[in-house]
């Protein structure tokens, strides 16, 4: 990427960085205020938000940025901008090694890429669709591996702080990235967005050091009605779990590509669903919010819903505890709810934001979740035992 | 430290800051009233359009700032680049745009937009629309003036008032008469009462344009206008617009129209005959007065009002007898009201309680009350808030749930039912419509009809006087007649205003309402135009053949127009009740008992009522309750089926009985003639049924002709309206 910063972008660095010598801490939650550092000539919102598997680092984004920062004091260590015009979604894999990113331009066309991390190097993009995509998963139990040979010593020095990208390693001086097979043969995810489509693909990367474009249509699945929001895989089971502006929470069968079953309690837009924590003897459980101010939660491999919980303002998010004994849900009034999924009993309520919650993304280890809103912050909350 | 330095550096750059800020409420939403892209046809449809929900004419600013910056992750805003924006590129069609382009790339709008954008699409906490001002020059159009500058003024709440034209819609309710630029500037293409409405931001104003037809002396009955009768408003406004009232009816149509009107039923032929060789200077008042105190006055109106209210026709005796006891005793229609919003008790024994009646959900009350208590169509803030007047989503949602608190069964107030208020998901607050929030232990239904039958109602007294002049003149001074509203001003705003005082000043009896607007020249005028007069038109003669040849009193003004300012009378097609009772008047021998359509039993025979002339079910909504003969399966019935063939051939029947007593030829035609029209056959029209008759070979041949002869009777025109 060039260093051909605009204005706004020399600004909105510099806030950056005036704020990561920051600490805001209150008794709830340790927060960057991103907003009043984006400076006053763009409304960023937070369209996407994870926390690093290892816990250290939560990655946060909107528009093409990319920020990553410190889990333990919200501290910016590394902004990027993706090759994608407006991110919405990015996940990690479950080795922690790579990050998938979804997005695309609005009306045009929507974008997938993967980065390693965290190093934060495009290994592989593609477009497809034709509008944006709101969400992406990895589908293959074990996701696509990475394997480094090492980063100059110059970027293992930096320890990521900023990583000036002029200083990015030359063609010949990047390590070999090698997207390797899983067991069943393919790195295989998923996208949706607003076409109203669900995509399986493969991700074709093999012994080529440049990053990969290449990708192998596994599967359109078609059935929603408007635009899918987001797309998650249901525990172990080969099961792609969908919902969409259309009310309806769907799941597909991986193999067959055909709709297992249809959800359709919603009585408006569904904007988010995530699952359950994979729990022992238990069969595997799905969140969903929407428009119509309820949580939901399903057995999506019986297609039941087992109990609904009506909140006070249309849910924009979900995500689950580590423990998966909340469900934790954001609002468009900016507040932040843990819901105990058995007993539906609110653990704690938090007036999070001034604005919509827009992401939520649990710690993989501690009670904390992170918490990105429509003005562009990020705050982390800590749930109560 | 870098930081801090670096701060210091971009904080000396110049900001686009130096540009005022744009605010998103009234500077951006109204272009986007003006380009059209909240309309109901548009992205503000309930459903929205192309997953982009807009409020309808942007009633609902947050929301809407909501679905721009923020909805579906915000994708139709790229703060980076904002010119790539979706809300800039799809109007003005740089991307694929079903609507077309909205707005001009680079004109000023976009520019507007872009400023916003480039600022960073931040709602300020900005000014306040307070008052909105529609004017024009000259809302008289005279000679040589057929263009009227429109004027749109906004004031705000930081004292500034800014002329708004270029972000005003204006639409006229005939497109096709007046003409409306971009500089606000109305062509006048046709003479007449034009209205045009302006929409700015939330507030929609109306203007009434009049252009004469003809060009007036100074005439001194306008200057010396003194408000003391129908009439003094009525010729005002045909003065005004340059037209000529028509002649007074003959006096047995005359009798005829009151009758038809007042009872439901043709005249005896007896009684025009009396009422036409009565030489008393008042047997007209006379008339009505006897008509007003018959039975057949208090049936025919029950029937009517029932209608009005919906009453099922399976619903307890009770509620149709208390309407008919209320018209016969003289109840006042404030009364009335009263005790039907207030209405307990058992629904078998208690007349009212029917108004809530098991099953109708309070929504459904709601929407009847506000449509004969107050004359409007509060069902449009359902779903949105009404685009053409101040009714909000807490009216509606508010109104129903007063009604909400009422169980039914036997009606009991017990304040526990509640109604789901669709933009908060929660119980709806009890709320007057208009006005204020009620508290929970408020009387809620007490303070309701309190608020509707107030002396000072801007809504009660003028619905019941609309309908009313509705009814009997064959169109309300304001259409549709449950469609009260500033938007949609009166044709004679004066005269329902001074109707509804008189109406109120009279304890709100409809007999006085009735008798007021029946004594009038305006109702008893003919039915035939003014007498041509050689008056010079001054606006654009009609284009086309045939409009010209409608003229009929030497302007350009059609049978409608001189209708709508009654100048002349309206023929108002019978309702199809009135219709069936007359078919049998007519047919029907004079000793023969007869189940009329307009009685309780008729209204509760379902199948009874039901006719194929008919469009309007018992109990529904029947704001058109007359004749409809234009489906092909009703012009089948009226040509050949037993509708009218069964009555005019039945045995017994006039017709019949007449044939078998062997009357002449001139006898039996004015008999039918004055049964039916309340008047003899003319010369010419005795002239060819007498040919009719006499070319007949055989007896068989002389009852096909004498049926064909009452056939065409009760087929005519004259027989289906009330002229």
């Amino acid at each position: 990427m060039k260093l051909t910063l605009k204005r706004g972008k020399l600004q909105h660095l510099a806030g950056l960085l005036l704020t990561a010598g920051l600490t805001l801490t209150s008794s709830l939650a340790t927060t960057l205020n991103a907003a009043s550092v984006q400076t006053d000539d763009s409304l960023r919102s937070v369209t996407c938000l994870a926390v690093s598997p290892d816990g250290k680092h939560v990655v946060s984004g909107g528009g093409s940025l990319l920020v990553v920062q410190r889990w333990d004091d919200l501290q910016v260590v590394q902004t990027f901008t993706v090759p994608i015009a407006q991110l919405h979604d990015a996940q990690f894999s479950a080795d922690g090694n790579s990050l998938l990113l979804a997005g695309g331009t609005p009306a045009e066309f929507g974008n997938v890429a993967l980065l390693s991390w965290p190093q934060l190097r495009v290994m592989w993009t593609h477009q497809l669709s034709d509008d944006v995509l709101y969400s992406a998963t990895f589908l293959t139990r074990a996701s696509p591996l990475t394997q480094w040979r090492g980063w100059p010593e110059e970027m293992e020095r930096s320890n990521l702080r900023a990583a000036p990208l002029s200083l990015r390693p030359s063609r010949e001086h990047r390590p070999r990235i090698i997207l390797t097979k899983t067991l069943n043969g393919s790195n295989r995810i998923a996208v949706a967005g607003h076409d109203h489509a669900v995509y399986v693909l493969d991700v074709e990367g093999g012994e080529s050091s440049d990053a990969g474009t290449n990708a192998t249509d596994v599967a359109k699945l078609s059935s929603h009605s408007k635009p899918v929001t987001s797309v998650c895989v249901v525990g172990n089971s080969r099961l792609i779990a969908s919902c969409s502006v259309d009310g309806t929470v769907r799941i597909w069968d991986e193999d067959s590509g055909q709709l297992a079953r249809t959800l359709s309690n919603h009585l408006k837009a569904v904007r988010m669903i995530a699952v359950r924590p994979a729990v022992e003897s238990r069969l595997p459980m799905l969140a969903s919010v929407s428009d119509d101010r309820t949580l939901r939660l399903w057995q999506p491999t019986i297609g039941r819903m087992v109990r609904f919980k009506r909140l006070t303002s249309p849910a924009t998010a979900v995500a689950w505890n580590v423990t998966a004994d909340r469900v934790i849900v954001g609002t468009r009034d900016g507040s932040v709810v843990a819901v105990n999924p058995d007993d539906l009993s609110l653990q704690s309520l938090a007036s999070a934001c001034d604005a919509w919650v827009t992401e939520l993304a649990c710690h993989p280890t501690l009670r904390g979740v992170a918490v990105g809103d429509s003005n562009g912050n990020v705050k982390k909350l800590t749930l109560a035992e | 430290m870098f930081a801090s330095i670096l701060l210091q550096f971009l904080l000396c750059l110049p900001v686009d800051a130096a540009i005022s800020p744009v605010d998103f409420d009234t500077q951006v939403m109204p272009i986007l009233t003006k380009s059209g892209c909240n309309t109901g046809a548009c992205h503000g449809a309930a459903a929205g359009r192309g997953g982009f929900f807009l409020s309808l004419y942007g009633s609902r600013p947050d929301d809407d700032y909501d679905q721009i910056v923020r909805a579906m992750e915000g994708r139709r805003i790229d703060a980076e680049r904002p010119e790539l924006s979706l809300i800039l590129q799809k109007p003005t069609e740089q991307l694929s745009h079903e609507g077309g382009t909205r707005i001009e790339l680079d004109g000023p709008d976009h520019q507007t937009l872009l400023t916003w954008l480039n600022q960073g699409a931040r709602r300020i906490n900005g000014r306040r629309l307070t008052e909105f001002d529609f004017k024009a020059d000259n809302s008289n159009a005279e000679e040589g003036n057929q263009v009227v500058q429109l004027h749109a003024l906004a004031s705000f709440d930081d004292g500034t008032v800014e002329p708004v034209v270029p972000w005003t819609v204006f639409s006229a309710n005939d497109p096709s008469a007046v003409e409306i630029s971009e500089s606000g500037q109305a062509t006048i293409l046709k003479a007449g009462r034009h209205v045009i409405l302006a929409r700015y931001l939330d507030r929609v104003a109306a203007l009434e344009l009049l252009a004469p037809f003809r060009i007036n002396q100074q005439n001194a009955a306008v200057q010396n206008f003194t408000p003391d009768s129908v009439d003094a408003f009525v010729d005002r406004k045909i003065q005004q617009l340059g037209l000529q009232s028509g002649p007074p009816a003959d006096e047995a149509p005359i009798v005829r129209r009151l009758s038809l009107d007042l009872t439901g039923r043709l005249p005896q032929p007896a009684d025009v005959d009396s009422f036409v060789a009565s030489s008393a200077a008042d047997k007209t008042e006379q008339l009505i007065d006897d008509l007003l105190r018959s039975d057949h006055f208090v049936e025919f109106w029950t029937f009517r009002l029932a209608g009005a209210l919906r009453v099922p026709g399976n619903s307890p005796p009770v509620y149709y007898a208390w309407i008919r006891d209320c018209l016969k005793n003289e109840v006042p229609f404030d009364e009335m009201a009263r005790q039907l919003l207030l209405a307990e008790g058992e629904l078998q024994s208690n007349g009212p309680a029917n108004f809530y009646p098991a099953g109708v959900q309070p929504k459904a009350t709601a929407e009847l009350a506000s449509n004969i208590f107050l004359g409007i169509q509060l069902q449009c803030a359902n779903c949105h808030d009404h685009p053409l007047d101040q009714w909000t989503q807490d009216d509606y949602h508010g109104l129903a749930a007063i009604f909400a608190t009422v169980s039914r069964g036997p009606v009991v107030a017990n304040g526990s039912g509640y109604v789901i208020h669709p933009q908060t998901g929660e119980a709806a607050i009890p709320k007057i419509p208009g006005g204020r929030f009620l508290s929970e232990d408020s009387p809620h239904r007490e303070k309701l009809a309190d608020w509707v039958t107030a002396a000072d109602s801007p809504y009660f007294k003028k619905a019941i006087v609309n309908r009313t002049w509705n009814y009997l003149m064959g169109r309300g001074l304001v259409e549709p007649i449950d469609d009260l509203r500033s938007t949609n001003p009166a044709t004679h705003p004066e005269l329902l205003n001074w109707l509804a005082m008189d109406f109120g000043n009279h304890q709100h009896s409809l007999r006085h309402l009735i008798r007021t607007v029946c004594l009038s020249n305006a109702y008893q005028r003919s039915c035939s135009p003014p007498t041509a007069t050689n008056n010079k038109s001054t606006t654009k003669p009609a284009k086309s053949e045939t409009e010209q040849n409608v003229f009929a009193d030497g302007s350009n003004a059609s049978p409608t127009e001189l209708a709508q300012f009654y100048c002349v009378a309206t023929a108002k097609l019978l309702n199809p009740a009135v219709f069936h009772d007359a078919v049998n008047d007519v047919c029907e021998s004079d000793n023969t008992p007869r189940e009329r359509h307009v009685s309780y039993a008729a209204y509760r025979n379902s199948d009874f009522a039901r006719t194929p002339v008919g469009r309007c079910e018992i109990g529904e909504d029947c704001s058109v309750d007359q004749v409809a003969i234009k489906d092909l399966a009703v012009q089948l019935a009226f040509v050949n089926g037993e509708l009218l063939n069964d009555p005019i051939r039945k045995d017994g029947g006039a017709l019949t009985t007449a044939i078998s007593s062997k009357i002449g030829t001139e006898e039996l035609v004015n008999l039918f003639f004055r049964r039916a029209y309340s008047r003899t056959a003319s010369a010419r029209e005795l002239k060819f049924w007498t040919k009719q008759f006499h070319e007949a070979t055989s007896p068989d041949e002389s009852k096909l002709i004498a049926e064909d002869f009452l056939w065409s009777i009760l087929t005519s025109n004259e027989f289906l309206t009330n002229h």
